[in-house]
């Protein structure tokens, strides 16, 4: 069964220990600019979302990709990157919808969400389950719920 | 006696405060007769085997049980009992 | 170099200068880092007797050896500097996520000295350091400045900077970053409002390197599983926040009401975590590598007092709350959010208000001085109408700006003000807990519980169950918990991580990241190390054991009602076994022994 990696932004606390874990688990030190997950927050509003590759089903980047240095292999939920093949155009970063892919000048390679084999760094890291890596066909079924249980809610009230 | 419920312990409870008027002549009995009333979450959350749970604090009259005779601590019947888990600190 | 940059950024806001200097590492493992290193760089270049508002002061920024790793709960920075409140060391402490971006930049430390001719903001990007004008930023509030430099500099730099109440030097002015969190006590607001210093933004790109990974994943691992199984770390702060000490300490009669005439409020609850997780709570907040996040996300819907923020903690509650005779937490939290939009301590604000409201209720201050605003015990409308005035020093509010010591003291009592070296105490009666209260008179800081937190284990139970009513012990107990939180805050780490971490996993780490070798011992020493520098620092400033006492009504005034009746503080009487347990002598004075010892003389 493939998985996803599912974002809970409604569960972020902002305290990025997701970054750390994720450039701490590609590099063995701590540089905020080798992580692929980024939290954005509001101070006011004390929101915060984790944002990382989608790993799209119709990928922008795969599509603009001279090289099929960003592919997937057929069946997989990943979108794969090889950085033998990269030639560093940046197409991905400018196809991406969301932003998730990023080009890094230490390394010269592209930053990208890998799930880190399978075992991602940031779920096991992230203190408040706002990141999960679950089976790809119940990983919407707790929000689903949750807006299931607004119903019963309203109407028990009416 | 007055009974007093905080942070998480209110979840079990329903309330925040009640008035106890059956006989407990320690706090252990009291216990007793409240996980009766409250069930097995409650009874759960107060009792580790048969000795109190480590992570709840209960005070007294403003005086943490541990300092006087733990579960076995005499209540009087205008006793005040605070039952708080292990919280916080700032 | 693991945990550490190995650099210095020194700015001379007089001469406009940048400079830079290598991080002497022989101080680094003396002293850590953060308030360890920040008191070292400080104490070796300014003269203990220097006006703390004066050009010749400095004001050091300065992350530890974990800010910016994922040590649990490790991204902390200290600001170190002459308190302008107390004229002793301050040192106050934030968490965010200003100080790992600091660190990222590659300094160890930013040393701030001089004075600019007009408002200026630091804007420091890696190894580029600029000095801009800030005039069009000056009198703007903490979330507009915020807005405004990172428009002018970077959307994701990291602000610190200050509101009115630091530019205007109400003297507990605070330095504010991220626009909620802050370097709160002591006036270091006010400091950098003297240096014409409205703001410092920060963009960090460097690594941070550690000298054992595997071992430091570990020790993290390990620290990480303890705060999450510790009812407190792992559960209690989150779901309730600090506010939930409300209760307890009422339930104990240590609660103190009133500008401290009694220790029990009746109403309390209505200001506890309990109310505040019912109805202002937004959703629990984490400061960088935090897994506890004790942080409140506040929202106020009632039109009268609407406003978001964040907070308040269980001192903001309680200082601007019962401490005022105030149980209405809506505008409590409102109040709050107006600190940190202001750049306020809230607990030097609300205990000088209260101290305001007991001058006014025994007639010493006049409708005349308030210009007709009542300022009674339980004023809910004027504690608010006050926040303002004293944050923009407006009214009466300029001379509530001056601290509860120096507004007592102008009416001719300033035995009215519940302070310890000319800073507020919090929210625990010293009467009702002995220890804290010997926390409150021997802290270097002046009047504070978060240096020597002995509440953990005199009220809370967290490893020891002491009496809160007992003075047996109490003072071995200070002392431990003075030393380790001195370790710990140099470390770059948030005190809360003891809720489930102790010195074993705190030297576990610092070992694995610097590669140095530190046994808990070793840990604690530095802890020592860091207190006893900082009290000779006291010392030459002009500090005696005189300044070691409570506020006379903790020793004079039994606790009127409640659980506690009747108690008093019993301080004097366990300061000696303090000073020698400390190695002092009885005049408090560290001994030479003591301080070959230490590695201090």
């Amino acid at each position: 069964m493939p998985k996803v990696l599912m974002i809970h932004p409604d569960r972020c606390t902002g305290c990025q220990n997701c970054e750390l874990a994720c450039s701490f688990g590609h590099e063995n030190q701590f540089r905020p600019t080798a992580t692929r997950v980024h939290v954005y927050s509001w101070e006011r509003e004390g929101f915060s979302v984790p944002m990382m590759c989608q790993q799209c089903d119709s990928a922008s980047c795969i599509k603009v990709c001279p090289t099929g240095a960003m592919h997937r292999t057929k069946g997989t939920t990943l979108v794969e990157y090889s950085r033998e093949k990269c030639i560093g155009c940046r197409m991905c970063t400018i196809a991406c919808p969301f932003g998730n892919a990023v080009y890094d000048s230490v390394t010269e390679s592209i930053l990208k969400c890998d799930t880190c084999g399978g075992d991602p760094a940031c779920v096991q890291f992230c203190p408040s389950q706002a990141l999960e890596f679950l089976d790809d066909n119940i990983s919407t079924r707790s929000r689903k719920r949750e807006f299931a249980g607004k119903f019963k809610s309203a109407f028990e009230g009416a | 006696m007055t009974v007093r419920y905080f942070a998480d312990v209110r979840k079990l409870t329903g309330c925040g405060e009640e008035t106890w008027s059956k006989a407990a002549p320690e706090l252990r009995s009291l216990l007793q007769g409240l996980s009766s009333q409250h069930g097995a979450a409650f009874e759960k959350r107060v009792f580790e085997d048969d000795q109190l749970n480590a992570t709840i604090i209960i005070f007294i009259n403003g005086r943490d049980v541990a300092h006087l005779k733990g579960l076995e601590s005499p209540l009087a019947s205008d006793d005040v009992v605070a039952i708080f888990p292990m919280v916080a600190g700032g | 170099m693991n945990g550490y940059s190995g650099t210095i950024l020194r700015v001379n806001l007089t001469t406009g200068a940048v400079s830079r200097q290598a991080t002497d590492m022989k101080d680094a493992a003396l002293f850590i880092g953060a308030r360890g290193l920040g008191d070292k760089l400080y104490i070796d270049e300014v003269d203990p007797k220097v006006d703390p508002l004066s050009p010749d002061n400095k004001i050091v920024f300065a992350p530890g050896p974990f800010t910016g790793t994922f040590a649990p709960s490790g991204g902390r920075y200290h600001v170190v500097t002459k308190g302008p409140l107390t004229d002793c060391i301050a040192g106050a402490n934030s968490g965010g996520s200003w100080g790992p971006e600091l660190h990222y930049a590659g300094y160890d430390a930013l040393i701030v000295e001089g004075k600019a001719d007009e408002p200026v903001y630091l804007w420091i990007k890696d190894d580029v350091v600029e000095i801009r004008k800030a005039s069009h930023l000056w009198g703007k509030w903490v979330p507009e400045t915020t807005d405004l430099v990172r428009a002018e500099t970077d959307q994701d730099a990291k602000v610190a900077c200050i509101g009115p109440a630091g530019e205007k030097q109400v003297l507990f002015a605070a330095i504010m970053n991220e626009m909620n969190r802050a370097a709160g006590r002591g006036g270091v607001g006010a400091v950098m409002g003297s240096k014409n210093l409205k703001a410092i933004a920060v963009v960090g790109t460097k690594a941070l390197s550690v000298a054992k990974p595997k071992e430091f994943k570990e020790a993290v691992l390990a620290g990480r599983k303890g705060i999450k199984e510790h009812p407190v770390g792992g559960a209690g702060l989150k779901a309730y926040g600090t506010d939930v000490l409300v209760n307890i300490l009422n339930t104990i009669g240590a609660f103190p009401t009133n500008n401290f005439q009694d220790g029990y409020f009746a109403t309390a609850d209505k200001v506890g975590g309990e109310s505040l997780s019912a109805n202002e709570l937004v959703r629990p907040k984490g400061c960088f590598s935090c897994v506890i996040s004790c942080g409140r996300v506040s929202k106020v819907k009632d039109p009268k007092y609407a406003s978001e923020g964040e907070g308040p903690e269980y001192e903001a509650a309680w200082s601007m709350g019962p401490d005022c005779g105030i149980d209405n937490l809506d505008a409590v939290t409102h109040s709050n959010h107006l600190c940190n939009e202001l750049g306020m301590d809230p607990i030097s604000f609300g205990s000088t208000l209260a101290c305001a409201m007991e001058l006014f209720e025994a007639g010493l201050i006049t409708l005349k001085d308030t210009e007709g605003v009542n300022l009674n015990f339980g004023n809910t409308d004027a504690m608010v109408e006050m926040t303002r005035k004293t944050a923009l020093r407006e009214g009466i509010g300029n001379k509530l700006a001056l601290g509860s010591y120096r507004l007592a003291s102008s009416y001719g009592h300033p035995e009215l003000s519940m302070t310890v070296k000319k800073q507020e105490i919090p929210a625990y009666d010293p009467r009702g807990v002995q220890g804290i209260g010997l926390e409150y008179a021997t802290c270097n800081r002046g009047g504070c519980h978060v240096k020597g937190y002995t509440i953990a284990v005199e009220v809370l139970g967290c490893g020891a169950k002491l009496d809160p009513h007992a003075t047996v012990d109490k003072p071995y107990w200070v002392k431990l918990f003075q030393d380790l939180t001195a370790a710990i805050d140099a470390s770059g780490g948030c005190i809360f991580g003891t809720f489930g971490m102790g010195g074993d996993n705190y030297s576990a780490m610092l070992s694995a990241l610097t590669g140095t070798t530190y046994t808990t011992e070793d840990y604690l020493k530095a802890g020592e190390r860091i207190w006893n520098l900082e009290k000779l620092f006291n010392i030459a400033a002009g500090f005696t054991s005189k300044d070691d006492v409570l506020p006379l009504r903790m020793t004079t005034l039994p606790i009127k009602s409640g659980p506690s009746k009747g108690e008093l503080s019993h301080v004097p009487e366990m300061l000696p076994e303090y000073y020698k347990l400390r190695g002092w002598d009885e005049a408090g004075i560290p001994t030479k022994e003591r301080l070959h010892d230490l590695q201090l003389a």
